[in-house]
Formats: C-alpha cells, structure tokens, sequence
C-alpha cells in the first residue's frame, strides 16, 4: 500500500516514521525548505519537497498511484484542499485529514473527505479521561459511528447486571471491558464492575447517552 | 446588499471603495488591520473586523449568516477556497465568488465543484499575451 502525508510536522512526521518501520511505501511531503533539508537526511527519497495543494508537487509525490492520502498540516484550509486536490485530479481512493479546529469538522465530511481525525478534541477527551472518571474518550471514529473508552464510576446503574439486562442506546454495543489491565470481551450473560474501562462502538447520538447511562 | 469581503489587499480595496459607494452594507475581514486604513480614508459606513478568514466565528461575527454576496480575495488560495465553501455550503450564501493565483486549482474547484473564481494568474497571462499579439 502506498500512502501520501502532506505536511511533515510532529503528526506527519511520527507517522510516517511509523508507517515506514511497518513497510509501507510512504511519501512525505513538506513546504518548508529547511524543515525538508532536515528531514532529506533521514528520508531520502521518500520526502519530497513542495506544496501538496499543488498538482506539480502531487504528482511529484507519486498522487496518480497514491491508496490513500493524509494531510497532516496544522491548518485546516490547506488540509481540507489538499484532500480535495487529490480527490479531484487523482481520484485518490482515501483521503483522510487532520482537523485542528473541531468547529470544521462537518464541513469536512459534509465535502467529502473519507475521514478526519480531529486532534484537539481527541487530546481534550484523552486528558479528561486521565483526570476523572465518567469522561468519554473517542479513540477512533468512522463514517458515522465511533469506538469510545468510558470508565464505570463507583456507584454507577450498571454495575453487577448482565449486559443483555440494560437498555443501550441505539446501534451502540459494548465491545470488551479493560479490568486489571486485562482484555475482556464482553458477552450478554458478562457482568460490569466499578472500575471498569469499557470499550463501546456507538455514534454521535448514542454517545451522550452512553455517558448518561453510566 | 449585505456584502462580506474577506482581504484588503490591492484587490480587495478596490472592489471595497466600488462597491461602497452604491448603498451597500460591506463588512471587510484580514488578519493585518493596518490595510484597513485606506479603505477607512475613503469609506466610512464599512465595518472591519481583523482575524483569520479561516475560522467560522471570525465569519459568524462578520455576519455569514444572512450576506447577500461573499467574497474571497486574500493572496492564500487555500484560505481562499476554504472560506468559500464554508459560505457556500454551511451559510447558503447565494453568490460567493473566489480568487484563486493557481490556475490549476482554479479550473479544479470551478469545474468539479461549483465554485466561481477568478484566475489573476490566468488574466495577466492572457493580457500580456494579447499586447505580445500572440494567441
């Protein structure tokens, strides 16, 4: 698979660094003269210099064969054309971008871009988690629905009955529960403690109700 | 008309002082206050507000909402092209018009999604072209 990541700060950076060990074919791409002279040393080939809004640099970057295509810069406007770029004249496949400002999140999926990872509200959910319980962290999000970690507080309803027994908001499903470090897959008859962290598949909608219920 | 313009640059303040003088309402947005000055010299009914057209509450608190005509004229082509989906498509905006220097993004957005730009780049060519008499 061949992956395009525009904009080689710390997220694209790590990431291709990631990608790379993992076996991909990876091109990064950065606008910045010196941070690309920096990153020439360690990428060789695989970092091209340019601006991925550009279709000279995209096609440079090897767009007409690309999988998928990340933008990873720190503002949203050249994220969102960059993706649009690559959809327009490469029919890239998968465009995924960072969002920075959640504000903008709609408008990214509302213009098509296949998926977004939106970093400040991803941090902010990861913090408040650290912090107390109750707090609802997305971990991952799709189309339309999102797999989330919640902590059970002591004292919460649903402690001590058996999963089939509790009213879940809709299309949402309680996937596996983090106790003592271990994994467990949750099953109907399975049973929540005080302490738990649960993993849970739900979506916009049933998360707030998710939080409410435990 | 209710107008926003986002960029007073050279473009943005002269289509600024052409459109102030008709009795339109004209709201201008750019991130350097400073180029507000010579439109303040001339028109004294515009309202500026200085901030990044990138960002929804900067475009809210210039009104987005219920603007008759939204213009993008800053140099950033992606802050540019941005702002104006975010019109278009969030805001309903029924004429939002966009400067775009890369001619290639230029023909992309206006092909493919609907956008109206207008190319500097693509116009200077065709005018210096024009006086050079080739075709």
């Amino acid at each position: 698979m061949f992956i395009i990541i525009a904009g080689a700060g710390r997220v694209g950076y790590n990431l291709a660094k990631g990608l790379l060990a993992e076996g991909y074919e990876v091109a990064l791409v950065e606008k910045d003269k010196s941070r690309y002279q920096i990153l020439d040393d360690e990428f060789g080939e695989s970092v091209i210099y340019g601006d991925a809004s550009d279709t000279y640099t995209l096609k440079q970057a090897g767009a007409n064969r690309c999988d998928i295509l990340v933008a990873t810069a720190g503002n949203d406007e050249d994220n969102l054309v960059i993706c649009q770029m690559a959809k327009i004249i490469y029919m890239t496949p998968k465009t995924i971008a960072r969002v920075n400002d959640p504000k903008n999140e709609a408008l990214f999926t509302k213009l098509g871009i296949d998926q977004t990872v939106n970093t400040t509200n991803m941090i902010s959910a990861l913090i408040g988690h650290k912090v107390g319980t109750g707090f609802l962290a997305e971990l991952l999000s799709f189309q339309n629905a999102e797999i989330v970690q919640i902590e059970v507080p002591e004292g919460s309803e649903i402690i001590g009955k058996p999963i089939k027994d509790l009213t879940l908001p809709k299309d949402t499903l309680l996937i596996a529960s983090i106790r003592n470090e271990q994994v467990l897959v949750l099953k109907g008859d399975s049973t929540i403690l005080a302490n738990d962290s649960l993993i849970a598949l739900t979506n916009k909608a049933g998360e707030e109700a998710l939080r409410k219920l435990i | 008309m209710k107008i926003v313009i986002c960029g007073s640059g050279k473009v943005g303040t002269k289509i600024a002082e052409a459109l102030g003088q008709e009795n339109n309402e004209l709201v201008i947005i750019d991130r350097d206050a400073d180029t507000f000055r010579q439109i303040e010299a001339t028109l004294t009914n515009a309202q500026f507000i200085s901030g990044n057209i990138a960002d929804q509450d900067i475009l809210i608190k210039a009104g987005i909402k219920g603007a008759d005509v939204f213009l993008a004229l800053t140099n950033d082509d992606n802050a540019n092209i941005f702002s104006a989906q975010i019109a278009k498509e969030l805001f309903q905006v029924k004429k939002v018009i966009v400067c775009i220097k890369d001619p290639v993004r230029a023909k992309a957005f206006t092909d493919e999604l609907g956008l109206v730009t207008v190319c500097g780049t693509d116009l200077i060519a065709d005018q210096i072209k024009k006086k050079m008499g080739v075709k």
